[in-house]
């Protein structure tokens, strides 16, 4: 029998199944919700999936954040998207990308992100919400944040992803739950792993390049060190030939193949003469693994040496280990020879300049700076010429007279460049030196661009001086030489005309033409005798005057001129002499000279005594100081004229036709005077007498 | 032999008196003149008809022999038409031969003393 539920029972049973609807509600509510937020959390990973998918085909790291942040906002729907990346051991490796900040926001927003990178340490995903993030920045627009900052030693870079939500837009975005923390992480790991991934690529691919660059720096290289002129020696790190170009094999002779695996000095430097400290040096620097230049003598196949000029670099692998020696080699030998050449003719220049005096100097055209030879500074009395303006040392020194016209003929020379040498004369006024002759030969030169104008200066002064008095000296040794020869002929005029004379009396008694009074004949021969035998003295006392020297004793000048008048007896009859003296008879001087000049004077003024005259007499005064002896002798005789006085003492020149005189008398009376430091003077009257007058110094 | 005139100068007297000893014996229709001095041989030619020959020493005090000559032959230009000079001299200077060659006049050059060979062969030529 139905049991009839009473109405309480049937409350209970609806209040029952009421809570069971609800319950089940719930419950299916709850399954809705979860099968939502699997088909979201499907849809994360799907976008996921596909983020990863376009990520790997990034080769370049700002792709691949620019990537990231956009996916950031794709996937966890978040409002904005922040994406920092740095390389750490690359200066300005940085790269940031930001979206959903609106361009209002985006400048302060990027502060106070930037602000917050930087003040975190490398961390786990943080998640922040608004007290958090207000406590940390002081700033309250954000609601929450997720930050992540991560160094990834391996690669050596930071990577900060930060994604966010503003007060703003807080009401149209999920809030942030534990939930998201791990979507993220499972976000973070593979873009980690992306980043990672390209920045090897990128390094590889900067390798390869690296690689192909030095490929084709090698192949340059290789062609170089063919085709160059220099020898190239590649050597292993023990110093053994691996390759030398063919420079190498011209140079030294030798074949790759004769020097393969052998040292360089094994046969380069042996024999060739090399200073050995210069060697060990050399060696030295090769051991400790250094470069070095030097200069070494080398000795080809053939035997020749040379001098080689050796560069060598020492390479190192890429662990710092040497590998290879690399040595460049120039065959200088020319060079060298130059130098020595140069070196050698420069000090045979120096010598040459300074030996003869020769002044150089050089101005730059261009800053109008000048520079002296040591021998120009010496004609000049300059020791130190620093800080001097040579120039115008130069230019102040040339005599008014002549600046003008040498600085214009200088300033053609440098404006029209004419490659003309140019040669000027002109005086300067040295200090201390006074005025000089110059003679200044100028050139410009132009080479690398300067252009200088080149010049010798040589002071002339002297070998002008020296010219004339050559010049004197030749004119004097002209006349000399004519007077000699002229000489010559006089002597032996006066020598032969007396032997012709007696040659003739014989020829006429030969010839019977003469036949008696012989008597008449001997006289005559003796008259020529006489003559001959006068003038042959009197070259004698020419010839001892001349050749003697000065000879002084104590003369009586009384004795000498008595003996002397008495010699002279023969031509002195009926002619008064007379002798007086004034101071002293007794003196110190050449007797033999003293003795031809009187004998001279008292014989010529007995000979030309005037016959007309009853009264005719010599008159001799002798008048001494302590420092003078005058003697005058004066005779009423023929006199000579004015126009004869001034030939009378010339060689051979005879005044008078009425006595035969040989015409050296008087010539060889001036000469001894002028031996004496004496002189000789005369005065006459034709018709009156004459006067003759010598005075020589006497000390003693 | 037609006559001729000598004139002899020479500073010398004996060489002169010589020298007029071997003329007069070459040429026998010979006067001779003498002088010592260029000056006193133009004085004694003032009064005489020109000479055909002078004889003329070169090297004589004051006036010389081309002295002489100079004087003559501005003095007396007409002298000189038919007069024949031998310069005389007792050693040769190049210098005197070289000047001698101004002179029209001056025939020869000798040596001292004349010699009556050196005079017959003068004398011939005429």
């Amino acid at each position: 029998m139905p049991h009839r539920l009473s109405h309480e029972e049937l409350l209970e049973k609806y209040l029952e199944l009421q809570l069971r609807v609800t319950r089940f509600s719930a419950i299916e509510q709850e399954l809705i919700n979860t099968r939502d937020q699997m088909d979201q959390e499907l849809e994360i990973y799907k976008r996921l999936n596909y983020f990863h998918t376009d990520a790997l085909k990034l080769r370049h790291i700002d792709h691949l954040v620019d990537l990231a942040t956009e996916a950031i906002l794709d996937i966890f729907e978040t409002e904005f998207g922040y994406c920092y990346f740095e390389k750490l051991d690359e200066p300005g490796g940085a790269y940031l990308s930001m979206e959903g900040i609106s361009r209002r926001n985006e400048k302060i927003f990027k502060e106070s992100l930037d602000h917050l990178r930087q003040s975190i340490e490398d961390s786990e995903l943080t998640l922040m919400d608004q007290d958090d993030v207000k406590e940390k920045l002081q700033v309250e627009y954000f609601s929450s944040l997720i930050v992540s900052k991560k160094i990834i030693k391996s690669h050596n870079y930071e990577l900060t992803v930060i994604a966010g939500i503003t007060k703003e837009k807080e009401y149209i975005f999920r809030k942030y739950d534990q939930k998201i923390k791990t979507l993220f992480s499972i976000f973070l790991e593979p873009l980690e792993a992306f980043v990672s991934n390209v920045i090897s690529s990128e390094k590889i691919s900067e390798q390869l390049h690296q690689i192909q660059d030095s490929e084709r720096e090698l192949r340059k290289l290789s062609m170089i060190a063919t085709k160059t002129s220099s020898g190239v020696i590649v050597s292993n790190p023990y110093g053994e030939i691996e390759w030398v170009n063919q420079a190498f094999v011209n140079t030294t002779g030798y074949e790759l193949a004769e020097v393969m695996g052998r040292k360089p000095k094994d046969f380069l430097q042996v024999g060739a003469g090399n200073d050995s400290t210069l060697i060990s040096q050399f060696s030295q620097q090769l051991w400790e693994k250094k470069g070095t230049l030097v200069t070494i003598k080398n000795r080809k196949k053939n035997g020749d040496i040379f001098y080689n000029r050796l560069e060598i670099t020492p390479i190192f692998d890429d662990n710092g280990i040497l590998s290879n020696f690399i040595a460049i080699q120039q065959d200088i030998t020319a060079e060298q020879q130059y130098k020595i050449d140069l070196v050698r003719i420069n000090n045979r220049f120096e010598i040459i300049t300074e030996t003869t005096e020769i002044g150089i100097w050089e101005v730059d055209l261009e800053s109008n700076s000048t520079t002296w030879n040591s021998v120009l500074q010496k004609m000049y009395n300059i020791e130190d010429t620093e800080g001097l303006d040579l120039l115008k040392v130069w230019v102040d020194s040339i005599v008014e007279e002549d600046k003008q016209g040498v600085m214009s003929v200088f300033h053609q020379q440098v404006t029209t460049g004419s490659p003309q040498k140019i040669q000027l004369e002109y005086k300067v006024n040295i200090k201390g030196r006074g005025v000089r002759n110059f003679l200044s030969t100028s050139v410009i030169e132009e080479s690398s661009g300067t252009r200088k104008l080149l010049g010798t200066s040589v002071d002339q002064t002297k070998s002008k001086h020296d010219a004339m008095m050559i010049l004197e000296q030749n004119k004097e040794l002209k006349k000399t030489n004519q007077e000699l020869d002229q000489f010559v002929y006089s002597i032996s005029h006066d020598l032969r005309s007396p032997l012709l004379s007696i040659k003739g009396i014989l020829n006429l008694i030969n010839d019977g033409i003469w036949t008696d009074n012989h008597q008449h004949y001997l006289s005559l021969i003796e008259q020529s005798v006489d003559r001959l035998d006068d003038t042959i003295l009197e070259i004698l006392d020419y010839s001892r005057n001349s050749r003697m020297d000065e000879k002084k004793s104590k003369i009586d000048l009384k004795k000498l001129i008595d003996n002397i008048l008495q010699d002279l007896s023969h031509i002195s009859v009926g002619i008064n002499t007379e002798l007086n003296f004034e101071g002293s008879n007794e003196i110190y001087a050449d007797e033999l000279r003293l003795n031809i000049v009187l004998k001279n004077l008292l014989s010529n003024a007995l000979k030309y005594h005037d016959n007309s005259k009853e009264w005719r007499y010599i008159k001799v005064l002798v008048k001494c100081t302590k420092s003078t002896c005058s003697i005058i002798i004066e005779d009423n005789g023929e006199g000579i004229s004015a126009e004869n006085m001034k030939l009378v003492f010339d060689m051979f020149y005879r005044a008078s036709t009425t006595s035969a005189g040989t015409g050296l008398g008087l010539y060889i009376c001036k000469e001894v005077m002028n031996k004496l430091n004496g002189e000789i003077t005369m005065d006459s009257e034709p018709g009156e007498g004459t006067v003759v007058q010598i005075k020589f110094p006497i000390n003693e | 032999m037609s006559k001729k005139i000598f004139l002899l100068i020479d500073d010398d007297p004996i060489i002169s008196l010589v020298h007029q000893e071997v003329i007069l014996n070459t040429y026998s229709n010979a006067e001779v003149i003498r002088a010592n001095t260029g000056d006193e041989a133009l004085k004694k030619l003032k009064n005489s008809p020109s000479p055909h020959y002078i004889f003329l020493d070169i090297n004589m005090p004051v006036m010389n022999g081309f002295a002489f000559l100079d004087k003559l032959l501005v003095n007396k230009p007409e002298f000189m038409r038919f007069t024949k000079v031998i310069l005389v001299t007792s050693s040769v200077n190049p210098l005197d031969i070289d000047r001698s060659k101004q002179y029209e006049c001056v025939i020869d050059f000798v040596s001292k003393p004349l010699t009556r060979s050196y005079m017959t062969q003068l004398l011939s030529k005429a």
